[in-house]
């Protein structure tokens, strides 16, 4: 009888157990990402600006002939640009994107890069790896004018080196050194 | 005489003191109409006391009998049919829920149709974002120039051998010098 009992608990439970799990993974898989949800927030609203530009539109491009070979690489490994930002010339206030969006962006896996301060206000680049490589990198700027970018792809610290073509080039490699 | 048999069973009903048979029995005097108005305005009530006790219905007994000392699979089975019913019923609107809201999600348009007019612009996007990144990363080329400086010290150190060595030589010269001296004079 005890053991029939048991037999019943364990056979609910793994009922319990398959239903949670099935509830999970398509929450998860539904799930929009921090900045998806501040895209579907702000864009084509007055006193906004956002640019986006595909993996569809990226994969044109990389036919694009291009005389920078760099460049032409970079683009091949970028699934994703997404912009948003702050008419400067529109009187918006009370928006502040890094305020928003960092906090988020911490708890869904993102990790800070680096943070500039600048006059205008910080600039702050977060970034998500997965599987060992950089797979979102975004840029959150401050201050007046304050912007989102977000760049999807196939981004080592290389990619990102390489970003900076012919800007300093030689600091970001550093950069990729004190990675390391 | 009915009267006064229906006085003593009254007395007996409010004494606490009747048998189920004599309850029963009181009830069917007063709801006889040939009793005196007197007694049923101040007694009618009592033959709603007597409950009517329904027949039960048709396997009433059998499934109280399954419910009290049926085997427990039996039980355990509805149970089980019980909570699938309702957690299938509960993950059927969850899931149209979300699935709902995922495909409702706001399918962005590519912001520019050219694909000449996007090359453009995403250089201009990534150079303003390298510009950024230098600005934070430039500091580090100051780091480099502080492997400059051991180097420099590597340089120093070879100078103070050589100083020691010629420190050697000259007590050498020291220690050999009167005898030297002597034989050129």
């Amino acid at each position: 009888m005890k053991k029939l009992k048991n037999n019943n608990t364990h056979k609910m439970k793994k009922l319990l157990i398959i239903i949670s799990l099935s509830a999970i993974s398509l929450s998860a898989f539904c799930q929009k990402s921090p900045v998806d949800e501040m895209f579907d927030r702000y864009s084509g609203k007055e006193g906004f600006t956002s640019v986006y530009i595909s993996s569809r539109m990226f994969s044109l491009l990389s036919r694009i002939d291009s005389e920078d070979e760099e460049f032409r690489n970079l683009v091949t490994r970028i699934r994703g640009i997404r912009i948003l930002s702050i008419d400067s010339t529109k009187n918006v206030s009370g928006i502040n994107f890094a305020a928003e969006l960092l906090p988020k962006l911490t708890r869904n896996g993102f990790e800070e890069l680096m943070t500039v301060k600048e006059e205008s206000g910080e600039v702050r680049f977060m970034i998500r790896e997965a599987g060992g490589r950089i797979a979102e990198l975004i840029m959150i700027t401050g201050g007046h004018g304050s912007s989102v970018v977000s760049i999807t792809g196939d981004l080592d610290l290389k990619t990102i080196a390489s970003l900076s073509g012919s800007m300093g080039i030689e600091e970001l490699e550093d950069l990729e050194k004190v990675k390391k | 005489m009915e009267q006064e048999k229906i006085r003593e069973l009254l007395n007996k009903y409010f004494d606490g003191t009747t048998t189920e048979e004599e309850e029963t029995q009181l009830g069917i005097y007063l709801s006889d109409p040939s009793v005196s108005s007197f007694v049923r305005s101040e007694y009618g009530y009592i033959p709603g006391l007597v409950p009517e006790i329904p027949e039960p219905s048709e396997g009433f007994y059998e499934k109280l009998s399954e419910m009290t000392f049926g085997d427990s699979e039996t039980t355990f089975r509805r149970r089980l049919l019980r909570f699938t019913r309702i957690a299938a019923a509960a993950a059927i609107l969850t899931g149209a829920l979300l699935i709902f809201n995922y495909t409702n999600r706001s399918e962005t348009r590519d912001t520019y149709g050219d694909p000449e007019v996007a090359m453009a612009e995403v250089r201009n996007i990534l150079l303003a974002v390298s510009e950024k990144m230098t600005t934070g990363t430039g500091a580090l080329g100051s780091i480099n120039s502080l492997n400059t400086a051991p180097e420099t010290l590597n340089g120093l150190r070879i100078i103070n051998q050589v100083d020691d060595d010629l420190s050697k030589l000259r007590y050498l010269d020291r220690l050999s010098g009167p005898d030297e001296k002597t034989e050129k004079q």
